[in-house]
């Protein structure tokens, strides 16, 4: 290490020629009392609310509750060194975080500061971490799709870019997965991921970390931690953070897609906060404004108008229930709040329908605006046939007889099923997913055995790329479905058929129950 | 500090200024009241913990402030007691002497005013640092000097909530932090300065 002693020197030739001019001027106040992330101040008269304060050892926090005779603050920070008797700053500032660029593949906490030992953040810009949402006048209504890369989403509950849909299911039904598919999936595409980790294991969030810089995701991408252990104060401005952070590129005009990982974890801290503070419970023991913390939060995911230069934010909210106790308080707030859910259920997961998205009562409320034309022809009616496909089923399990058209109603059904059914963190083309629903809704895989399906679709596409690749070409420029395409991907099906019942019947044995090794890893 | 005390404190405060505005004579009042706690129970607390304890009724706190207090404390201040005494209220007499204080300081515009210094400081400064206190805040500073050798030099001056710090030891404080962050800016902006610098 080499330091300049003429810089030292310089910074203190400076002080000493200011040395008559300069008195430092502040608001103070005294610590009363300290603990589990709050301090209650005395003095600070002039204090604003939401303002900025600085402890003793650097230590930031906000002023949250201003009373006849004391503030209230929540401590952005390690709590352990204040104590009583400290003098507390006021700054006359509103909390900001960084934004930039520069923050694109890091993993930081909710005020900035890397987590990733990678070096200090570099940027200069700063945005205010709450802001008022942009008003109706600066938004226009969502009209470009946000691939998610899963056949499922993309087709019946498209999502649009400047929309919020919520990922909701209990625990263990694949939330995560959902929202990494997302950021994933836009490796091409020029939007920006961000993922907000609140309360989450600080294992689990090192697993989603590694995973997304294996494909690659984390070099558009930034994570915002703040984990189980991390003080309730910073698990409940995290999500404000990111939002801060992921507004500097839609207000330049850029795309972007944030995820909350999770709001019920960050009610949580908001709760705890709140009662600390002494603020009244009300049902669940949230506080009466638990609502607005949720609503002003995601009302800041919008598209603003062509004015504005058009730049998008997309909110991914996770909401975690209990016993699929969608009514609960939390749960319906933000159903309420958003533009649509994304149901997943634990008995279709463990019946291996992954993602385990309930179709019935998954819903986009910007529906087809959000979908290429293309994918709104073939998927069109795909959510209510599937919906009512479950409920067929849920009766021929009685055993009566099925007439043939009931069975072949069944039998599309579940093919479907098995086409919608889709791994883990391999997403797929739009194009892609236009050509296997186009094929399975068509009944091209009606004799196809159900445990055939996957093994059929894989061949289908690697099919259409490599000997029809024109096909996908015209469908990505056209992005619709003319006469004369379908004819060309009817054509293709066709000759597709034919090679495969070809390879099929070459091999000794034709059925899927001697050949049950690949049918389970295919399955 | 509690909060809710001196909240308590205030109101009472409130109610025995105006008495004492009645009277005439509130300057002598507060006065009294002040000593009583400076004088008398910084030098007999065991006073002090009768009159604040739970264990003593009213009816044997009214015998004892009789007492000890009627040829000496004016009729109002000793009813003043007697009705916290009523109330239950003698154990924050403290507080609510400090709140009479800054009540009356207020209403005859006199302002409280902290004072640090690195060392003693003599009478023509003192006169010369309310002459400026006055002119800067429009009311009479009442000062409060406090010796604080840690400041090294200069001065810190403190009204109401607002610090004015013109010590030495923020000074370096400052210029120790800006050092810093020059040393990390010299860091961000030209690391290989610093890398080469180790391998040679």
């Amino acid at each position: 290490m080499k330091f300049n002693s003429d810089e030292i020197a310089s910074v203190i030739q400076q002080e000493i020629a200011q040395y008559g001019s300069q008195i430092d001027v502040r608001e103070v106040g005294r610590v009363l009392e300290v603990g589990d992330g709050i301090a209650r101040v005395y003095g600070l008269s002039g204090v604003m609310a939401n303002e900025m304060v600085e402890f003793p050892d650097g230590t930031i926090g906000l002023a949250f509750n201003l009373e006849e005779n004391s503030v209230g603050i929540i401590i952005l920070g390690d709590y352990v060194e204040i104590t009583e008797g400290d003098e507390v700053r006021s700054t006359g500032r509103l909390l900001s975080v960084p934004v930039g660029d520069e923050l694109l593949g890091r993993v930081v906490d909710p005020l900035g500061n890397p987590l990733d030992g990678k070096g200090p953040i570099v940027t200069s810009q700063r945005r205010p971490m709450e802001v008022i949402a942009t008003g109706v006048a600066e938004r226009q209504p969502v009209c470009e799709p946000l691939q998610s890369g899963i056949k499922a989403v993309d087709s019946m509950t498209p999502i649009g870019r400047g929309q919020r849909e919520l990922i909701i299911g209990d625990r263990k039904t694949g939330k995560t997965a959902v929202a990494i598919d997302a950021i994933i999936n836009q490796r091409d595409s020029d939007v920006k991921c961000f993922y907000v980790a609140v309360g989450q294991k600080e294992s689990t969030v090192a697993g989603v970390v590694e995973k997304l810089r294996e494909v690659g995701a984390m070099d558009y991408t930034t994570v915002i931690v703040s984990g189980a252990s991390d003080p309730a104060p910073l698990q409940y401005v995290a999500a404000y953070a990111g939002t801060a952070m992921a507004e500097h590129y839609m207000f330049n005009s850029n795309h972007a897609l944030i995820v909350y990982d999770d709001l019920s974890k960050q009610a949580v801290a908001y709760r705890q906060l709140s009662l600390l503070m002494r603020r009244p419970p009300g049902r669940e023991a949230f506080p009466g404004d638990v609502f607005y913390c949720h609503s002003r939060l995601l009302e800041r995911s919008a598209k603003l108008s062509d004015e504005l230069g058009g730049g998008s934010l997309t909110a991914l909210p996770i909401i975690e229930t209990l016993e699929g106790e969608v009514s609960a308080y939390i749960p319906t707030n933000v159903i309420s709040i958003t533009d649509g859910q994304i149901y997943l259920q634990p008995d279709l997961f463990f019946a291996g329908v992954k993602p385990a998205m309930n179709a019935g009562i998954s819903v986009s409320r910007v529906g087809g605006a959000a979908q290429i034309k293309a994918m709104k022809k073939v998927a069109g009616g795909l959510r209510l046939d599937l919906a009512s496909f479950r409920e067929l089923e849920a009766f021929a399990q009685l055993g009566t007889d099925l007439d043939a058209a009931t069975q072949a109603r069944l039998d599309r059904g579940y093919r479907m099923v098995e086409i919608l059914k889709q791994g883990q963190y391999v997403p797929m083309q739009v194009v892609d997913q236009v050509l296997i629903i186009y094929a399975a809704s068509g009944g091209h895989l009606d004799q196809v055995p159900i445990p055939e399906v996957k093994a059929w679709e894989e061949k289908f596409l690697t099919f259409m790329r490599d000997q029809k690749p024109e096909v996908r070409d015209a469908i990505h420029e056209k992005q619709d479905l003319d006469d004369e395409l379908t004819t060309e991907i009817d054509a293709s099906i066709a000759e597709f058929k034919m090679q495969y019942e070809g390879s099929s019947a070459t091999q000794p044995v034709g059925c899927w129950f001697w050949d049950w090794p690949n049918w389970w890893s295919g399955g | 500090m509690d909060v809710v005390e001196e909240q308590i404190a205030q109101v009472y405060a409130q109610a025995f200024l105006g008495v004492a505005n009645q009277s005439g004579d509130a300057a002598g009042l507060v006065e009294q009241l002040v000593s009583l706690v400076h004088d008398v129970m910084d030098r007999f607390p065991e006073l002090e913990q009768a009159l604040a304890s739970l264990l003593v009724g009213h009816a044997e706190k009214e015998k004892l402030l009789d007492r000890v207090l009627r040829n000496m404390a004016a009729p109002q201040v000793l009813n003043f007691l007697k009705v916290l005494s009523a109330h239950g209220r003698l154990e924050i007499l403290r507080a609510v002497v400090r709140s009479v204080q800054s009540q009356y300081s207020k209403q005859v515009g006199k302002v409280e005013v902290d004072l640090q210094t690195a060392s003693d400081i003599d009478d023509a400064l003192t006169s010369e640092f309310v002459q400026v206190l006055r002119d800067s805040i429009g009311a009479e500073p009442e000062l409060r000097i406090r010796i604080d050798p840690s400041l090294i030099a200069g001065f810190v001056v403190k009204v109401g909530d607002t610090v004015y710090d013109g010590s030495v030891k923020t000074r370096f404080e400052h210029a120790r932090k800006a050092m810093v962050a020059r040393a990390i800016e010299g860091i961000e902006t030209h690391p290989e300065s610093f890398f080469n610098g180790e391998s040679r």
